[in-house]
């Protein structure tokens, strides 16, 4: 159920009955699926689909924003973005607003949201209060994933066509750095530390490990085939990597640096996240339409919950992350 | 590592990329029942240097080497498919598509452009064969980018949706004639 109540120059705005990612609540993931123009909102603790909702066009990207009051989700072939912003309780209100030529990555820090353009080879800087664009930073080629590192004030940005990952000094873009990584890097993960930075890189299978503090890749780590994105655990102690073309995770011990296990999930994941308390890894399955939740205690598979076609959660989706 | 602004740097990058592609893969998938035993079904369809004995549009297989087959079209031009896993046990290959012949070039969007038998990129299949009710169902799955990798608009048979309907028509004419013949009394 949905109510239109504004629609015009392209803002669209739409009230939606759901949960709002409220801190103190049960986790919800957040999951675009692309293929259905639609975002399924997952109780993860009760393990039930609790809601979906209508947003652009083939939305890929998502991010629950730091502030727990907003999600954010880029329609890539909508040319727009979609803000989730809580109301009250039981509602939240979607604003949905034209942006760049073909938004996929998307992530936020306290005021700013920030979304690479696949097309643009550009990062736009769109301010949350007023859904305005205010800057726009050039980075590589085919900008996949991004992350904004607070505590450093900086960006990370994956660009996939180009190899490399850019370091972008939010205080001072044109201070910015960009260093080789594997091949076709695309999903990326900060550990809590933030002192290592993780590339994933689609071609060359491997991980790139990355020293916050030197900008150097002092380790690439052996994964599977046509590695997409990952994650790493409260303690910093692993990471969990998706595997698109084995339907598998890795995971990786980080303080051997190597793979450990691989874990048998949906046909083709994509997205990863992990709660806050470290104990369930959400996997998403484009091809299988669902997530697998993985018990990270005892690296099995816990449950299955069919999310949509084409699901991809693309970013931080789980509340309280 | 290079030190440079990353602003400078867009101007250094190579402009295309071999492997680029649109923000949205496709996927398809078709099925069919076929009133015969699952091993049956598989002896055909899992014999990957097979296909153009129970697809229509395939003329003749010619194997590479083990792992890699060229197919020659029956209106021509070919596609050289590289196997991936097959497994007997649970009656499932995979492969991907390496590379496709070429029906035209033309000009788009200022710049010269290649129009290939498929309108697709990236493109990988699962073919399995699993016990139905009575008999077995043959399930063809496969992932892919359309044919235009740049943003839209799209030309002319290289948008998703074309993309999406070559492929199922691929997939619907070859399970029927599996169908048909191995249903044949």
């Amino acid at each position: 159920m949905c109510t239109r109540l504004l629609s015009a120059g392209g803002l669209h705005v739409v009230l939606l009955g759901l949960l709002p990612a409220a801190a103190a609540a049960d986790p919800l993931a957040y999951i675009t699926n692309q293929l259905d123009d639609n975002v399924s909102v997952i109780d993860i603790e009760a393990r039930a689909l609790v809601g979906t909702h209508p947003v652009g066009h083939r939305p890929a990207g998502v991010y629950v924003c730091p502030d727990s009051k907003h999600v954010v989700v880029s329609n890539a072939e909508g040319q727009s973005i979609s803000v989730f912003t809580a109301k009250t309780k039981e509602q939240a209100q979607v604003t949905t607003i034209p942006l760049g030529q073909g938004p996929v990555g998307i992530t936020c820090t306290q005021s700013h949201i920030y979304v690479a353009d696949w097309y643009e080879h550009l990062v736009r800087v769109v301010e949350i209060a007023s859904l305005h664009t205010v800057a726009t930073i050039a980075v590589g080629q085919s900008p996949a994933g991004v992350l904004a590192d607070p505590h450093r004030n900086r960006l990370y940005v994956a660009n996939r066509d180009s190899d490399s990952v850019s370091i972008i000094d939010l205080a001072d873009t044109q201070a910015s750095t960009e260093i080789a990584v594997g091949d076709a890097p695309f999903g990326l993960a900060l550990s809590h530390s933030g002192k290592q930075l993780f590339a994933v890189n689609v071609r060359s299978g491997d991980v790139s490990v990355i020293d916050t503090s030197t900008l150097r890749v002092t380790a690439n780590i052996e994964v599977g085939t046509w590695p997409y994105c990952a994650i790493v655990s409260p303690d910093d102690r692993r990471l969990f990597v998706t595997n698109q073309e084995d339907d598998t995770v890795s995971v990786i011990d980080l303080e051997i640096g190597r793979e450990l296990t691989t874990i048998d999930v949906g046909e083709t994941p994509e997205g990863i996240d992990i709660s806050a308390d470290g104990r369930w890894v959400i996997v998403v399955n484009w091809g299988s339409g669902n997530v697998t939740v993985i018990d990270a205690e005892v690296l099995t598979v816990a449950d299955t919950i069919t999310s949509g076609r084409g699901s991809r959660g693309f970013g931080r989706f789980i509340t309280t992350h | 590592m290079r030190n440079l602004s990353v602003g400078l740097l867009l101007l250094l990058v190579p402009i295309t990329n071999l492997f680029a592609h649109g923000p949205t893969r496709q996927q398809v998938t078709e099925s069919v029942s076929i009133d015969a035993p699952p091993q049956q079904v598989w002896a055909m369809v899992g014999n990957f240097s097979a296909l153009h004995e129970w697809h229509p549009a395939i003329a003749s297989t010619e194997m590479q080497d083990d792992k890699t087959r060229i197919l020659s079209l029956a209106q021509g031009g070919t596609i050289t498919e590289e196997l991936k896993q097959i497994d007997d046990a649970k009656m499932m290959l995979k492969y991907r598509i390496a590379e496709m012949s070429t029906v035209e070039t033309f000009e788009f969007a200022g710049k010269p452009l290649e129009r290939k038998v498929l309108p697709v990129n990236t493109y990988s299949a699962t073919l399995s064969v699993a016990a139905g009710d009575t008999g077995s169902t043959v399930t063809w799955k496969g992932k892919f980018y359309r044919g235009y990798l740049l943003n839209p608009p799209t030309p002319e048979g290289m948008s998703d949706k074309d993309a999406v309907d070559a492929i199922t028509a691929v997939y619907r004419a070859g399970l029927d004639n599996l169908k048909s013949m191995l249903e044949k009394p």
